[in-house]
């Protein structure tokens, strides 16, 4: 087995290489995707034609609808839209039809689609540019999200997300983009719905999505040295969620904690806690403590920035607070 | 200026307080003495009063929750304070290292008794509860507000499983803790008994004669009571027993403090008669009556309880013919009394029946040797053959 290190971005471009050479149905479309503004379709023209990677006006409704109905006629569309927060100008197309017809049809129909969607904050892009909306598409009925945190987890899910038959939603936070982490040579799959135990722990099961996942590691290794052990898990998809794994995990440390870049009012952690609440009673020892993003625009000023996203920091607070070291 | 409300000392022994409710919430206008909150020590409810006047901007300490003396609780600020002076008062978490302002309490009117309390405990704590059939309402919680969690319950099931068979294991209450550790000192100081057989006809005799019109009690006075009056004349005539051993000095009263053991639910307590030696016999009868019903339905306050320069046990009811009662430090001297019995006696020749009682001093020997103690014990022979002089307001 290799000991390759490549970027996050290279590991979404050799997904999408492999995929398009296994199965002539895919292609790709979107705003400049034929050079790639931030790198993971470059060059793919040049292998796969014009016809395969397909520049779109600016207009994201049209790219979802066209890739809705692409999919629907039997191709296998990845429609890129270049900032997570433009999910909205599609999200008719995205919640209502993408997600629905399969059973409108009476399953006459699929959607086999992917839209792979850059997002999240990163220096100060501010207003449009910098939300986590991944939880937005948790409450349509239909779809999959993937929220990737590692290189190697985003080259396994966005491979079995473009062999789905159903649409999937596939968040790259744009601070994973250039990090760089282990991807073998030889192919591989990560299944939909399979979380990742990212370092394990017995004091306190800490979720954690997407960019947070790194901070959440940070923050483990900073309470492992006041004798404290955090388990980090990374569920790498909302819908599905491999609920079992942080179940397995809440009965050995009876303490949960669940951090997002997404805004905590009405966001995963919301979600999860409900869960906990309703299936997981009998195993919480402390509140369940929530981190997300606060209920307003993020600014411009990266400094403000930091301060409405969660921290590390923060994430050490919170876990504190469950084991009621701290407030 | 912002004002904090800390956690107070009720008396020397006190080390940390429970919240048992905040009378005012954050947001809420304070004017001076205003009670704020009730905190509970080892023994007693009382109410914190504000110290100052202005907004209670912060609530620190949750009710439930545990607080060291000294501890910040609250913050009091003008409202137009500067959130920096409250944040600087709130940091100051840890208690200060030397002796506090005494804290204003208030001692009158007793407080009602405490209301009973919700047992918090958290779900997976219960869960395990229940599993392994411990009963969690009497387990102590260490959690945030007192709330029962995992750890504590395994503590419990530690302690059951270590509990041999056939028996049953209960957690000591917060007063049998508090009567362990006070006893725990006691045993430090080098303690001994003299006991003197006293012959108390007479006085059990005077007793009963005191009835209306020349006793205005409701009833004849409990034998306590004449022991009070009694032991606060009596040591005028051995002073060094009214004493508080301090380091390395001994602080002799002016006035006789006398502490009175009373059994409550699960335990005693020792309310003070202060000043019993200015007092006469039916403000002592009276004053007696109060702290012991106080007593038994959980009313008094800590101040009522501290400050005693001499301690009376009387195991008599109990049927107790002699035993060594342990002092209760600082002080130097106990007196512990047995209970009245007829036997017959010589008297002057003659072979007569009289109710007989052991009388034991217990005392501190660092401070106290026989002597004063034979002379103490003879001044209270001589007034139990004389109780008139028990109606006098001074010796």
């Amino acid at each position: 087995m290799s000991h390759r290190r490549i970027t996050f971005i290279q590991a979404v471009r050799e997904a999408f290489q492999e995929e398009m050479r296994r199965d002539e149905r895919v292609f790709i479309l979107g705003q400049d995707v034929r050079a790639g503004i931030f790198g993971t379709t470059s060059k793919l023209v040049g292998e796969f034609g014009e016809d395969r990677v397909i520049n779109t006006p600016i207009c994201e409704s049209a790219s979802v609808g066209a890739a809705v109905g692409a999919a629907m006629t039997g191709l296998r569309p990845v429609v890129q839209i270049m900032f997570g927060d433009f999910n909205y100008l599609a999200m008719e197309i995205t919640a209502n039809q993408a997600g629905q017809w399969h059973y409108l049809s009476d399953g006459a129909l699929k959607v086999p689609m992917v839209i792979e969607t850059p997002s999240g904050a990163r220096g100060g892009a501010g207003y449009g540019h910098s939300q986590s909306l991944e939880a937005a598409f948790i409450l349509p009925p239909g779809l999959k999200v993937a929220v990737p945190s590692t290189p190697y987890d985003a080259k396994g899910l966005l491979k079995s997300a473009i062999r789905d038959d159903n649409p999937v939603l596939f968040f790259e936070h744009r601070r994973l983009l250039t990090q760089r982490g282990h991807v073998p040579e030889e192919e591989y799959l990560i299944p939909l719905g399979q979380a990742d135990i990212k370092r394990e722990g017995k004091d306190v099961t800490l979720v954690a999505l997407s960019a947070t996942v790194q901070k959440a590691l940070s923050a483990a290794e900073r309470l492992s040295q006041q004798g404290i052990e955090v388990e980090v898990i990374d569920p790498r998809t909302l819908v599905p969620l491999d609920k079992e794994t942080i179940f397995k995990s809440l009965q050995k440390t009876y303490h949960l904690v669940v951090v997002e870049e997404g805004r905590r009012r009405g966001g995963f952690g919301a979600e999860l806690t409900a869960i906990a609440a309703e299936e997981w009673f009998d195993t919480l020892d402390a509140p369940v403590q929530r981190l997300g993003t606060i209920s307003a625009p993020l600014p411009y000023s990266p400094v403000l920035e930091a301060a409405c996203i969660p921290s590390e920091d923060d994430i050490v607070r919170a876990v504190l607070r469950s084991l009621g070291q701290e407030e | 200026m912002a004002t904090a409300i800390t956690m107070p000392r009720w008396g020397m022994i006190m080390e940390e307080g429970r919240i048992v409710e905040w009378l005012k919430k954050e947001g809420d206008e304070i004017v001076v003495d205003d009670p704020i909150l009730i905190v509970e020590s080892e023994k007693v409810d009382n109410e914190v009063t504000a110290p100052a006047a202005g907004i209670l901007k912060a609530i620190v300490v949750a009710e439930g929750e545990t607080a060291a003396v000294g501890a910040v609780l609250a913050v009091i600020a003008s409202p137009d304070e500067d959130a920096a002076a409250v944040a600087a008062l709130l940091a100051q978490s840890s208690p200060p290292p030397a002796a506090e302002p005494p804290p204003a309490v208030t001692s009158a009117p007793p407080p009602p008794a405490p209301k009973p309390r919700r047992v918090n405990i958290s779900p997976a704590a219960r869960r395990m509860a229940e599993d392994k059939g411990i009963d969690w309402q009497s387990l102590e919680g260490s959690g945030p507000r007192g709330r029962i969690e995992r750890k504590d319950v395994l503590r419990a099931i530690e302690t059951a499983q270590s509990t041999p068979p056939g028996a049953k294991s209960i957690p000591l209450s917060p007063m049998r803790k508090a009567i362990a550790r006070r006893t725990l000192q006691s045993i430090q100081a080098p303690q001994a008994a003299l006991c003197r057989e006293t012959d108390i006809s007479q006085v059990l005799r005077f007793r009963h004669s005191l009835t209306a019109p020349d006793w205005t009690g409701d009833k004849p006075p409990t034998f306590t009571t004449l022991l009070v009056k009694a032991v606060a004349m009596a040591l005028a005539a051995a002073p060094i027993l009214n004493a508080r051993l301090h380091d390395d000095a001994i602080w002799l009263d002016d006035n006789a403090h006398i502490g009175v053991v009373i059994a409550v639910e699960d335990g005693i307590v020792v309310p003070v008669i202060r000043e019993a030696n200015k007092k006469t016999l039916i403000e002592i009868a009276t004053e007696l009556n109060d702290l012991t019903q106080r007593a038994r339905s959980g009313g008094l306050t800590s101040a009522e309880m501290e400050g005693g320069t001499f301690t009376i046990s009387n195991a008599g009811p109990l049927g107790i013919d002699f035993f060594q009662a342990l002092l209760y430090p600082p002080q130097v001297g106990a007196l512990g009394v047995g209970r009245g019995r007829q036997r017959p006696v010589v008297v002057d020749g003659e072979i007569v029946i009289r109710t007989m009682s052991y009388f034991c001093v217990s005392s501190d020997h660092r401070v106290v040797d026989a002597e004063p103690i034979g002379r103490f014990l003879g001044k209270m022979d001589e007034i139990m053959q004389n109780p008139d002089v028990l109606l006098k307001r001074t010796v």
